[in-house]
């Protein structure tokens, strides 16, 4: 994956508050919420552009990215959640999952789809990672070990669905001009 | 499933306005990866974090790719003709000051067709915010080089390159008056909302210059997901610096590259409160 | 078999000429002004050498005891501050026996064609006369020689002296003065003493052009935005607005050029307040896409367009009704809109208020088409009482849900929601959209948009005002002109008329749509007479293209700059209608 340059130096946005209970759920929630509303987006897209098979995958993964969700919900009860600008990336070396979309196309395969989806799964599984290893509070630890666990299953299903051998097809009508 | 779409999580979050609220009920079709897909998000994000009321923006347009994002959002919008969104929104801001006018377009609509709109809306220095979505190059009509466009990129009007040096849109508005400067790229979300942020607080003009691969026609493009580099700018308050910071970036960097508290024009809006008073006095210098 | 008469009005004719700031235009305006104020009406035109500043310049006055807007036939009284370059006007200053001409005779003598004319002609020293008194100016002597040959009290002069240059302080208003009455002296009898059989009216009137009735029928219907590009003859009507309107609560935008005017003009339409421009043909070229976009977006606009000579650049400074063709189909694609024209200075006020009211209500674009003739002429007129229309934009109810911009409705007119309202948000497109303001190129909804923008301008009741018929018993001609051709035709229809012809009048207002059943109405049993100001016909080629007018109709059609006169009309229409027999 070809990763923005943010490591040179310090990010001007970066969170530093993974310490606290609130911010973590408010911050995972976010990036789950990105990850979905591209999904949906690109679901459409593709539809739009008949690409109907890649964008089942698109479809057919969004309920993962809700289970995810789910677990979130369950942990936030009666915390009530920050605001977190929305210019903040929570760690050194985050991915955003815009990273793998712009390599979305509308006569991607479907195994290119799911690499896209494994891609986007991982940037989940790298903030749980991250966090886990910052983070010792037994409540924040239990949650994002469960978010893991789904989240390896995810990524078990993204692998098991790539093959090596479809290529993609031929663009055989030249794109037609619109204004 | 809808764009718009209200997740069964939603109650989770106490934000009281979320992004997708800004959206409308039409889906964007621009091509899958495409970045303008990420300057909407960024833009929705923006507004949402700003709190401002759907009624009160007015987003104008032209024609393009890009040009389609009124249709997608749930704002008062104006999809207008090619190249001329900048004047549009200047008549706009003009009889509604009231209003938060943001203007979104291509790199071919506000570059070359609305090039001459481009430096009088930065002269004027109204309170306007400007988006400018640029690939380097008509991504609508299929692929034919813009004023960005570097001089040695070939295409089928052009099997030679243009071999014509490319326009810098930000040294331009800042020779031409405009008082908020700024890169930014659609690879990079985040930097890009609070870009769009300090963009719409500003008082004046603002240009944000939105490096935006075309996938479908510039794939190349993609690559710049590498080079650019995040909001690694400082922003200026004095021209001649940000001249320098202009002139000498490689293109890659993002950040706001000049801000400054210059005169904004605001035509008078004072509401007549006689106005039938006021014409007959007008009428009265018309007697013999 | 009919002769042509001279215009039935007993009129009177005086045109100053002189160059580089001689002051002839002043002289006029003072005239025109003292000439009011004595209880009478007239009418002012000017023409102007290439020159910006310091060039030839020539004003034309007509006069008379009842509202008057045409060319004299010819000038009782020429005064001549000089001769330079006055060939330039002899087009609009006519010389014939029954001239007067008074020169300063210090310095040219009469050009071949002013002594050719057989007028009378007397030479004055006004240049050793500027000499006598201190500080003064020979404009000053001319008018004081006018007033004394048309009889006009001194009194007149003096209020319309101090109104017109009362700004320049009390110095310049007694030199003035004393230079009048010097010059009253200097030819003391009075040729042309025509006032003291006229009948003043201590009616209250306007002393206005066009160009100003023009803008002031804007402010009355509302308007809250005007931008333009400067053009030739259009640019008066923006800067009368300009220090008016902003009182009224509205604002004038000046334009990069027009393409950004028109679009300024759509944008602030959008934010729910009449907006207007005003320009002439080159720069209505350059406005049709964006007024295309006005009528497809179904967004309130306002174009004024004042024709010149065309085309290009064409003649700048000069009357042509050229521009029909442009202003009618000017556009890509179904573009339907309204048209309409005055038929001179005094209805402008009222038409341009009525124009201003169409847009709004009609939710698209109006061209209302005015021309130099009529935009620069000055003219003293009985005040313009107050209309309402009751023309305004249609608003969603209160409480709207699932608000569609572009709903199909019954009057073909879908409510505007006002830019700041929760819950009406919508996109105005050019594109063609759905109801609700999506993109769509389906047939289906191309077709019902279509018809409902085209069906909301043929369906509106434009009442009265459409055309002014004015039918004579038994008539058997019709003619129809438009414009500024109006007043000619009307004074040369008449004067036929008294001769025992039997021609009723048609001045069309409302171009577009064309109320061709009306038109066939007034018509029927006639031979039809078309006159314009153009050389190709333009209104008679499109009233045939539509069946309004029958087959074996007449166009009477000239092209400007040079303008109609009665009396030209007459015989263009005598020969007409012996070719008829
Ligand atoms: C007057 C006019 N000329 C030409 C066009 C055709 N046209 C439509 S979009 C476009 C270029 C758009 O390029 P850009 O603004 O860079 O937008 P992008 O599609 O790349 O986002 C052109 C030339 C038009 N619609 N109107
Ligand atoms: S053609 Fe280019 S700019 Fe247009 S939608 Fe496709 S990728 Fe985007
Ligand atoms: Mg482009």
């Amino acid at each position: 994956m070809n990763a923005m340059n943010t490591t040179s130096n310090a990010h001007p946005h970066l969170k530093k508050t993974h310490q606290n209970m609130a911010w973590v759920l408010a911050a995972i929630n976010e990036m789950i919420e990105e990850s979905i509303y591209h999904c949906e987006t690109f679901c459409h897209t593709l539809h739009t552009h008949h690409n109907l098979i890649a964008a089942k995958v698109f479809e057919q993964f969004c309920p993962q990215f809700l289970s995810e969700q789910a677990l979130i919900q369950d942990s936030i009860k009666t915390i009530s959640l920050p605001e977190i600008p929305p210019w903040e990336i929570p760690y050194h070396d985050y991915i955003h999952p815009v990273n793998a979309l712009t390599h979305a196309h509308y006569l991607m395969s479907e195994s290119d789809a799911w690499k896209l989806m494994h891609e986007m799964v991982q940037v989940h599984s790298c903030f749980y990672s991250y966090l886990l290893d910052k983070n010792q509070q037994p409540e924040i630890e239990s949650l994002l070990k469960a978010l893991r666990k789904l989240n390896m299953e995810c990524q078990k299903i993204c692998r098991q669905h790539q093959s090596y051998n479809d290529a993609l097809p031929d663009d055989l009508d030249p794109p037609i001009s619109q204004s | 499933m809808t764009h718009a779409s209200q997740t069964p999580l939603e109650k989770i979050t106490v934000k009281t306005v979320k992004p997708t609220e800004y959206l409308s009920n039409v889906h964007p079709v621009w091509c899958p990866g495409c970045g303008h897909f990420f300057i909407l998000r960024a833009l929705t994000k923006a507004l949402a974090w700003l709190k401002l009321p759907k009624e009160q923006i007015g987003l104008v347009s032209g024609i393009g790719c890009s040009s389609r994002l009124p249709a997608y959002l749930n704002v008062y919008g104006f999809h207008g003709v090619h190249g001329r969104a900048l004047a549009l929104a200047s008549g706009l801001k003009a009889n509604r000051p009231d209003l938060t006018v943001l203007v979104a377009g291509g790199d071919g609509d506000g570059y070359s067709i609305g090039g001459n709109h481009f430096i009088h809306a930065c002269r004027r220095n109204m309170d306007i915010t400007y988006i400018v979505m640029d690939n380097e190059v008509y991504g609508m009509t299929k692929g034919q080089p813009s004023p960005t466009t570097p001089a040695e990129w070939q295409s089928k009007l052009t099997p030679q390159g243009t071999g014509v040096a490319r326009f810098n849109p930000m040294g331009i508005a800042l020779a031409a008056g405009a008082s908020f400067i700024a890169r930014g790229f659609s690879g990079d979300p985040n930097g890009l909302t609070k870009l769009m942020t300090e963009a719409i607080q500003h008082k004046g003009f603002s240009l944000i210059e939105i490096k935006s691969p075309c996938v479908t026609f510039r794939p190349e493009e993609k690559a710049w997901q590498k080079s650019m580099r995040s909001l690694n700018v400082s922003p200026s308050s004095n021209p001649a610096e940000a001249a320098k910071s202009i002139y000498s970036s490689d293109g890659f960097d993002t950040g706001i590259f000049y801000q400054a508290d210059l005169p904004v024009y605001e035509p008078t809006n004072t509401p007549c409160e006689n106005p039938a008073d006021v014409l007959a006095e007008i009428e009265k210098e018309l007697n013999v | 078999m009919i002769q042509p008469v001279s215009a039935t009005q007993d009129n009177l004719a005086i045109s100053v000429s002189g160059s580089g700031g001689t002051g002839a235009v002043t002289v006029g305006l003072i005239l025109l002004e003292a000439i009011a104020k004595a209880g009478f009406y007239g009418v002012m035109t000017r023409s102007f050498g290439p020159q910006i500043r310091g060039g030839e310049s020539a004003v034309m006055l007509n006069l008379s005891d009842h509202p008057i807007e045409t060319l004299a036939e010819f000038s009782h009284i020429h005064l001549a501050l000089d001769w330079l370059k006055f060939e330039r006007f002899s087009d609009e200053i006519p010389l014939t026996q029954d001239s007067l001409v008074i020169y300063d005779n210090s310095r040219e003598k009469p050009p071949g064609l002013v002594e050719n004319s057989g007028a009378k002609l007397i030479g004055i020293g006004l240049q050793n006369a500027v000499k006598t008194i201190k500080g003064s100016r020979m404009n000053m002597f001319a008018l004081g020689i006018l007033t004394q040959q048309i009889g006009l009290d001194l009194t007149f002069i003096e209020a319309a002296l101090k109104r017109t240059l009362g700004k320049k302080g009390d110095d310049v208003i007694s030199t003035s003065l004393e230079a009048i009455q010097a010059g009253m002296r200097m030819i003391p009898d009075s040729h042309y003493e025509k006032l003291s059989h006229w009948h003043p009216t201590q009616k209250p009137r306007w002393n206005i052009s066009g160009n100003e009735a023009c803008g002031l029928g804007a402010l009355r219907g509302g308007l809250k935005l005007a931008a333009a590009y400067p053009i030739t003859p259009a640019t008066d009507i923006v800067e009368y607005l300009a220090p008016r309107i902003e009182k009224l609560g509205g604002r004038v935008l000046i334009a990069e050029d027009e393409l950004a005017a028109m679009n300024m003009v759509i944008g602030g339409s959008f934010g729910g307040l009449p907006s207007m421009t005003a320009t002439s043909g080159p720069g209505f070229s350059l406005m049709t896409e964006a007024m295309g976009l006005a009528i497809a977006s179904e967004t309130p606009a306002l174009v004024v367009t004042v024709m010149r000579g065309g085309p290009s650049t064409g003649i700048p400074t000069k009357s042509e009704q050229t521009d029909l063709n442009q202003v009618l189909y000017g556009f890509h694609g179904e573009a339907p809109h309204v048209v309409i024209a005055p038929l001179n200075v005094q209805e402008m006020v009222t038409i341009s208020q009525w124009s201003l009211g169409l847009a709004e209500a009609l939710q698209t674009l109006v061209v209302e088409v005015s021309d130099q003739h009529l935009g620069q002429s000055r003219v003293i007129i009985d005040p313009i009482p107050p209309v309402d229309f009751n023309l305004k934009r249609l608003r969603p109810p209160a409480t709207t849900s699932d608000y569609q911009r572009y709903e199909l409705t019954q009057e073909a007119v879908s409510p505007i929601a006002w830019p700041g309202t929760p819950d009406t948000q919508y996109t105005a497109d050019g594109l063609e959209h759905t109801e609700t303001g999506k993109p769509s190129s389906m047939a289906k909804e191309h077709q019902q948009q279509l018809t409902k923008r085209a069906q909301k301008i043929t369906q509106h009741n434009y009442g009265e005002h459409w055309a002014k018929v004015t039918e004579t018993l038994n008539a058997t001609v019709l003619v129809i002109t438009w414009g500024s051709s109006y007043e000619a035709v009307r004074i040369a229809v008449e004067a036929l008329n008294q001769q025992g012809a039997d021609i009723s009048l048609l001045g069309l207002r409302l171009l577009m749509p064309l109320q061709t059943e009306q038109i066939q109405a007034v018509a029927k049993d006639k031979t039809v007479i078309v006159i314009e100001q153009n050389a190709s016909g333009q209104l008679f080629h499109y009233l045939l293209s539509d069946n309004a007018i029958p087959r074996n109709s007449q166009s009477i059609a000239e092209a400007g700059p040079i303008l109609f006169k009665p009396s030209t009309v007459q015989t263009a229409l005598i020969h007409c209608l012996e070719g008829l027999k």
